[in-house]
């Protein structure tokens, strides 16, 4: 993965098993969005191959991905603002309706009936699941961020995925907000059945709840392994603590006005 | 001077024939708007370029009417699909500052285009519409102007159901919104951008079609445009009902204060209804509340 003749990932290897929580980790500038990107098909890695069960996606774009079962959230929230929350949940199923465009209208009754049904899973398996039944016809646009971001995670899990990828999940949030996402992605593993790959800078919340952790530096894998081994790498400890590593991980995410 | 009533109800009736065009050419300006945040400032010249592949069809190769509309409508969704293959997609990751300049000049490429096929010499298209003329009680309707209002209210009826009921409403909206959310969800964006820019460029090729066989067609036709812009600025942007209402009412306003008070007063009472709803509602009647404004 090169960025003109920055090299931003540079021959990193990242296993993900199923049904696991793997954390990817490391100083501001490490490659950690890079290499996200270059999974859910964002970026396209120059070298370098991304495999789903086997099989090589590495030229398949972005919004292909999202059929095959990969959901992702962004740093940065990207919902549909002006639309409700139930509409930018809704849309995440986008993908999956078998009814097409111009089917809507031949088999009028078939899209309806499609409508309802994706309605009410989406209200049973969704917005209860995550608490968010107060707030569903509101527009995401007032929402404060905390809310806001788990509206992405729910938008991400109306589409089903088989593997759920978020970008700094808790990135700017408060004790609580952060406690109830790292919860609530707990509960998306261990009742959905998902694998979760995520990105964060939250030290705390990714030793409690990764499986699998992967530190990344100057685009380069320094350790990987359970939380435990990881915290226990000299490498590691290295990049954050001294030398050339960013020290101040954990708190460096980018102050985030709460949105009016 | 006294206002008869009969007088009114004419002009009114011419007004809203003109408004109509004015909508219809409006909607397909807020069709490409809604999805893809592109103020497309060439639709009056894309009107104008479907209208003389409409006059090369029927007079040039005289195709009857049943062959040479249908052939119009698809080179000009062609037309509308290169455009933005070439111009806007690449240009998809910049400063949307820089797709609008782009098609300022896009403007001058169409002119360009149509005076060098056809010259700009301004030309009438071929009689299609039935020439009797339509009374409407006493009042009497020239019928060119009474089939065009009759077909762009139809056409506008269509497109209004399509976008209310039809979920890829909805995916249009959320390219709009968002790009990068709308792929992870598995929305095609490019499709949607290309999609957008070829309906846009059809409905605007068949308000070119009508203008045309009102008024006759020249390269300067595209000025058209300039009133269509006010039309989608006082409507709204991004709102389909928005530029049928606004469009009726400012085509009503022009025929009746240019009847009644003369020529000059048009202008002025579009752009003073421009200026009110620019201080009133900045987003137009029927637009979103957060659109960015250039």
């Amino acid at each position: 993965m090169q960025f003109g003749g920055v090299k931003a990932l540079d021959g990193i290897e990242l296993h993900v098993e199923p049904g696991s929580i793997t954390a990817l980790i490391g100083p501001n500038g490490a490659g950690k969005t890079s290499a996200f990107n270059s999974i859910s098909g964002f970026y396209k890695p120059k070298t370098g191959r991304v495999l789903l069960d086997g099989q090589d996606i590495t030229g398949v774009p972005a919004r292909d991905r999202a059929k095959l079962g990969l959901a992702r959230t962004f740093q940065n929230i990207a919902l549909f603002r002006g639309m409700t929350v139930l509409d930018n949940i809704k849309l995440g199923r986008h993908a999956h309706l078998t009814t097409g465009v111009f089917d809507a209208f031949l088999y009028w009754g078939k899209a309806r009936r499609e409508e309802m049904e994706l309605r009410a899973e989406i209200e049973r398996d969704v917005i209860d699941f995550l608490e968010l039944d107060h707030i569903r016809n509101v527009p995401v646009a007032i929402l404060p961020y905390g809310l806001q971001k788990k509206v992405e995670l729910a938008r991400a899990l109306a589409m089903r995925p088989r593997i759920l990828m978020l970008d700094e999940p808790v990135a700017g949030m408060n004790r609580e907000e952060t406690e109830d996402m790292a919860r609530a992605i707990l509960d998306v593993r261990d009742e959905w059945g998902v694998t979760v790959l995520l990105v964060e800078h939250d030290m705390g919340m990714v030793m409690d709840i990764s499986d699998h952790v992967c530190v990344l530096n100057f685009g380069r894998r320094i350790a990987a392994g359970t939380p435990a081994e990881v915290r226990a790498n000299p490498d590691v400890i290295k990049a954050y603590l001294g030398g050339s590593g960013d020290p101040r991980n954990g708190t460096d995410a980018a102050p985030v006005s709460e949105v009016a | 001077m006294a206002i008869e009533f009969i007088d009114i109800v004419e002009t009114s009736l011419a007004g809203l024939g003109t408004g109509s065009l004015m909508a219809l050419t409006g909607v397909a300006f807020v069709i490409i708007y809604k999805a893809t945040k592109v103020i497309n400032l060439a639709i009056g010249e894309m009107l104008m370029i479907g209208a003389f592949v409409f006059y090369g069809f029927s007079a040039g190769l005289a195709l009857p009417i049943w062959a040479s509309v249908p052939a119009t409508l698809v080179v000009a969704a062609l037309i509308g699909g290169v455009i933005e293959r070439t111009m806007i997609r690449p240009l998809l990751k910049d400063n949307p500052v820089s797709v609008f300049m782009v098609t300022i000049g896009l403007t001058s490429v169409l002119i360009g285009v149509v005076e060098l096929v056809w010259s700009a010499e301004p030309r009438r298209l071929p009689e299609f519409l039935p020439q009797q003329p339509v009374l409407l009680g006493d009042a009497f309707i020239p019928s060119k102007t009474a089939y065009s209002f009759l077909i762009a209210s139809a056409v506008m009826a269509v497109l209004i159901t399509v976008f209310a009921f039809w979920r890829g409403g909805i995916a249009l909206r959320a390219t709009a919104t968002d790009r990068a959310a709308a792929s992870s969800v598995g929305i095609d964006v490019p499709g949607v951008f290309s999609f957008s820019w070829m309906l846009a460029a059809t409905v605007a090729a068949l308000a070119g079609i009508l203008v045309g066989s009102v008024g006759g067609i020249s390269s300067a036709m595209g000025l058209f445009g300039l009133s269509v812009f006010v039309v989608v600025i006082v409507g709204g942007l991004d709102s389909i009902l928005g530029a049928l209402i606004a469009g009726l009412f400012i085509g009503w306003l022009e025929a009746m204060v240019g009847r009644f008070m003369g020529g000059e007063f048009k202008l002025l009472a579009t752009f003073s209804i421009l200026l009110i709803v620019l201080v009133v509602r900045p987003y137009g009647l029927f637009g979103t509340h957060e659109i960015e404004r250039l």
